[in-house]
């Protein structure tokens, strides 16, 4: 220690006591003063080399690239701006965290728009009225020329038109002998009489002669073959006897019977030579009208001939009372007899 | 040294070229510097050395936007009394001083610190006992007139500059500086003055 006290005295150079006392002044004492205090800090700094190596090391770790900013355009710009990011980045960890919180974000933004904007949306459900289309005017799909029906083969239909209508006028005769309104008295149904009747032995020559015959055919229900005679067809009655011939000969086929022979040629003669008098005209209306049902080629009389619209049944009080009228215009005798008997 | 910072090229200039060797041999040369800097602050040695990457780490940084204007010198003490600034005030409390004793924060005395050239142990000790004489004394100071007296006095920067980094007026920088100057030629002088007594003793006992 003292011999560095010496050296200090003794040192010209640097020394405290040389320096007070060469110093003219405070400032030149400063001056020696910071001389000093460099002088310390040069050789303190190059007694410890290892600190400039360490300070260099992190001063170069700090240090850019070379040639990074040299460039004097925008490269040399963005390098600038990428190092001081990357420094700024690497010693604050929030900023970190913003950085990474924004590059997510940026990322994000395409993938949401590509969604939105570009993935095909479902369709969405709509709700809407339609009006139905107008109907079309009725009758628009029917054709304009209608349609013919065949016309329904009629054939074979006659026959049974003429059979029912033979079944319904027995069904009327029936009913006309049980009502009582058959003139002419006959033996009753199932009677011996009745079943026991001339075959061509009695030819009926008067009115009631066929009216009974009629009704005994209707008692028995079945027909009676006969005939007229000649001789009946004379005289002012012929018309009337041929008319209750006709009709019965129509009740036999009615009862299943056969046309006799002479059934057509008095149905001409009496379509020719009616009976006079409205009740005659009636009677041989009914009688052809019957005939035609029965299928007989026979011409039934018009409406203004005395045809009826209905159909009338072959033996009721309007046929009965057309046949007395009749027989009292033709002057028959016994004309009230006609209907003696009568049950 | 102090005008050598001046000196072309300015090493931040020259890092904005992409040129980086005047700015590491600035490095080179001023470590020791700016660690005798801090030290007079009050730093012990490895704040100082911490504060001195610090202020080489923001030198760099700010190489971007360096407007050269002849005053590289200013510049880098302005960055280093910032720095000082900032670590006091993230530290909370004033700078540790070094007391009379010369202790450090680790317990070792601040010639202890001083590492000596193994070829040349002699005069590494007088030069730093010397050198801790004066910073001992400045530690006596207050801090605005320790701060004053090393831009002044050390760095030789100009009033002008001290005032301007110090934001205070340039009487206010000449009245601090001449009170530093008096106030450490008064510790030193009778410090001195019992050196020689108590080396006057010991020729006397030898």
């Amino acid at each position: 220690m003292s011999d560095s006290k010496d050296r200090m005295h003794g040192d010209a150079d640097g020394s405290l006591d040389s320096l007070r006392r060469e110093s003219g002044g405070e400032a030149e004492f400063a001056r020696q003063l910071g001389a000093t205090l460099r002088e310390g800090d040069r050789q303190a700094m190059a007694a410890d080399p290892r600190l400039v190596e360490r300070l260099l090391r992190a001063t170069r770790g700090a240090l850019p690239r070379e040639g990074a900013d040299q460039d004097p355009g925008w490269r040399g710009d963005l390098g600038l701006i990428r190092g001081y990011l990357g420094e700024r980045l690497a010693h604050s960890p929030l900023l970190r965290l913003a950085a990474a919180s924004l590059l997510v974000h940026l990322i994000a933004v395409p993938a949401v728009l590509a969604y939105v904007y570009l993935e095909k949306r479902a369709p969405e459900v709509m709700l809407g009225f339609e009006s139905p289309p107008d109907p079309e005017p009725f009758g628009a799909d029917l054709p304009a020329e209608p349609e013919v029906l065949e016309a329904l083969d009629l054939d074979g239909v006659e026959p049974l038109a003429a059979a029912n209508a033979m079944a319904w006028d027995r069904a009327q005769l029936a009913a006309a002998l049980e009502s009582g309104q058959v003139p002419g008295a006959g033996p009753a149904p199932g009677s011996p009489e009745a079943e026991s009747a001339e075959v061509g032995e009695s030819l009926p020559r008067t009115l009631p002669a066929w009216l009974e015959l009629r009704a005994r055919q209707i008692a028995r229900g079945a027909p009676i073959p006969c005939r007229i005679p000649e001789v009946a067809l004379e005289g002012p009655a012929a018309d009337l006897l041929r008319l209750a011939a006709i009709e019965t000969w129509l009740d036999g086929m009615a009862l299943g019977g056969a046309a006799p022979a002479g059934l057509e040629p008095a149905l001409r003669s009496l379509a020719e030579s009616p009976p006079a008098g409205s009740g005659g005209q009636r009677l041989t209306a009914r009688a052809l009208a019957r005939a035609a049902a029965y299928g007989l080629p026979v011409e039934p009389l018009s409406a203004g001939q005395g045809a009826e619209d209905r159909r009338l049944g072959p033996l009721d009080a309007d046929w009965a009372s057309d046949l007395r009228a009749a027989a009292e215009a033709a002057g028959l005798p016994g004309a009230q007899g006609l209907w003696e008997g009568q049950r | 040294m102090n005008d050598s910072w001046d000196a072309p090229p300015d090493p931040l200039e020259s890092l904005q070229g992409g040129d980086r060797g005047p700015f590491e041999a600035f490095v080179s040369q001023a470590a020791g510097d700016l660690l005798g800097f801090f030290r007079r602050l009050g730093a012990a040695r490895p704040d100082a050395e911490d504060l001195i990457q610090e202020v080489f780490l923001k030198m760099v940084r700010s190489s971007s936007h360096y407007q050269p204007q002849g005053r590289f010198r200013a510049f880098v003490l302005r960055t280093a009394r910032n720095a000082w600034v900032d670590r006091a005030r993230r530290a909370g409390v004033r700078p540790r001083l070094v007391d009379a004793g010369g202790e450090g924060i680790d317990g070792e005395s601040l010639l202890s610190q001083i590492a000596l050239a193994p070829d040349e142990p002699g005069r590494e000790l007088e030069s730093g006992e010397e050198r801790a004489r004066i910073e001992q004394a400045l530690q006596g100071l207050g801090e605005n007139h320790r701060l004053v007296f090393e831009l002044g006095v050390v760095r030789e920067l100009p009033y002008a500059q001290i005032a301007d980094m110090l934001e205070v007026p340039v009487g206010t920088v000449k009245s601090r500086m001449f009170h530093a100057v008096r106030k450490l030629r008064e510790v030193l002088e009778s410090g001195a003055a019992e050196d020689v007594t108590a080396g006057a003793k010991g020729g006397e006992k030898r």
